[in-house]
């Protein structure tokens, strides 16, 4: 299905419907991906995979096959954290 | 419906069962084999080179001639009619490494000059991020780059829309103890995140830098190769960032769409993202993400425990105006 025009705009209708799974709670992302047999998947990226989200997500979208994966909680901007923000004051040199 | 782990959806669907099952069966009683310390499931290989045959990896201390272990903790070759592989990847410890081989934590954290993509950066008013690689104006081509650049992303060096033009950029960052004596460059340009629902497609930022005072050269991994290489699904990836080092990952997901925590209740939303295994902790946003060839293929910028985000590399120089190689 990948290699062909057809097949592209299956997947990509599929992940436009999939971004309106993210309304749901605990549903942080989606995108594309692959099973072992190298065959498109829609993948829906979850803060922990509950019954909730297993009964509400369907098995497919436009016949892409749907596969949940637990990515464990919100992903987050990757700086330092702990660091008081608000106490540092301007350098002098401004 | 398809609920299943994507441990095993990953597997082809004839081999998946048996192969997934057996593992998940027999994976106790392998643990308590003498130097068995990991199972897993992935490709079998024979004399180094992978054979694509699905097996159950036993991981062991170290490999043991098969007439030296008592028959109890022979590891079969085959469990249930499913291969095994017998993979020797020493004593596994929680927490930091205690051998005399161990990279420190703080490899990257300290000043360097000329500074060096990997190394701790930061807006002075942040902690600390990575600076991802040195870039210059991309429509200096053929021509002569009158300014230069370390690039990262916007919540390193701009503050997440926080800072001014012109602000000071430390090297190392303020978490790793940089001050005003270390200021090696000023914000130039950013993309500015939008926190309203719409779609991001970058966390990227500028910082222009004296030319002396910045290589392009990645601490570990070298020159970036290509500006921009296609990723695929299940591609091996690697980057060298402020707090975690040179690492790798494969990737999970393209064309992704993913909510991402600013703090203070802010949220992100970012459209067209890769997503790996995760190859990342909080200080290495900003590292530049490269193919096993070093092609350049995106910026890092999030995570959780299981995954990277990647910002995809051809927008980040096409919105900020920039290249990091000639070719």
């Amino acid at each position: 299905m990948t290699g062909s025009g057809e097949g592209h705009a299956a997947l990509a209708a599929a992940l436009a419907a999939a971004e309106d799974l993210m309304a749901l709670p605990g549903v942080e992302g989606v995108g594309q991906g692959e099973d072992g047999a190298g065959a498109p998947v829609v993948l829906v990226l979850c803060a922990g995979v509950t019954d909730a989200l297993r009964a509400s997500i369907p098995a497919e979208l436009g016949g892409i096959p749907v596969v949940l994966y637990d990515i464990g909680e919100r992903p987050t901007a990757q700086p330092i954290e702990g660091w008081p923000y608000d106490d540092l004051s301007e350098p002098d040199f401004m | 419906m398809h609920t299943f782990e994507i441990g095993r959806a990953q597997l082809a669907p004839e081999f998946a069962e048996a192969v997934y099952d057996t593992k998940e069966e027999r994976e106790e009683e392998l643990l308590g084999r003498n130097n068995v310390v990991g199972v897993g499931l992935g490709n079998k290989f024979t004399d180094g080179v992978d054979t694509g045959e699905r097996c159950i990896q036993v991981f062991v201390d170290h490999k043991v001639d098969v007439d030296m272990l008592p028959v109890k903790d022979r590891v079969p070759k085959t469990l249930n009619k499913q291969p095994t592989d017998v993979i020797a990847v020493g004593p596994i410890f929680a927490g930091e490494p205690t051998g005399a081989i161990a990279v420190s934590p703080q490899a990257l954290e300290g000043r360097r000059r000329p500074a060096m993509g990997g190394d701790s950066v930061g807006h002075y008013q942040i902690t600390a991020g990575t600076a991802g690689a040195g870039c210059y104006d991309a429509e200096i081509m053929p021509g002569i780059p009158r300014r230069y650049y370390i690039l990262s992303n916007n919540h390193v060096l701009a503050n997440s829309n926080g800072a001014n033009i012109g602000d000071p950029i430390y090297q190392p960052g303020p978490f790793d103890g940089g001050t005003a004596d270390d200021i090696i460059g000023r914000l130039a340009r950013y993309v500015p995140i939008t926190f309203d629902g719409s779609c991001n497609l970058v966390d990227a930022a500028l910082a222009e830098v004296d030319f002396r005072d910045f290589t392009r050269e990645i601490y570990y991994q070298g020159y970036v190769n290509h500006n921009y290489a296609p990723v695929n699904i299940n591609d091996v990836v690697q980057k060298t960032g402020r707090t975690t080092n040179f690492t790798t990952g494969r990737v999970l997901s393209v064309n992704a769409t993913v909510n991402v925590n600013y703090g203070s209740g802010k949220v992100a939303k970012f459209c067209k993202q890769i997503i790996t295994t995760t190859m990342s902790a909080g200080g290495d946003s900003g590292s530049l993400v490269l193919d096993t060839d070093e092609n350049a293929i995106g910026l890092l910028f999030a995570g959780s425990t299981s995954v990277t985000i990647i910002n995809n590399i051809g927008y980040v120089q096409s919105l900020l105006g920039v290249r990091l190689t000639e070719k």
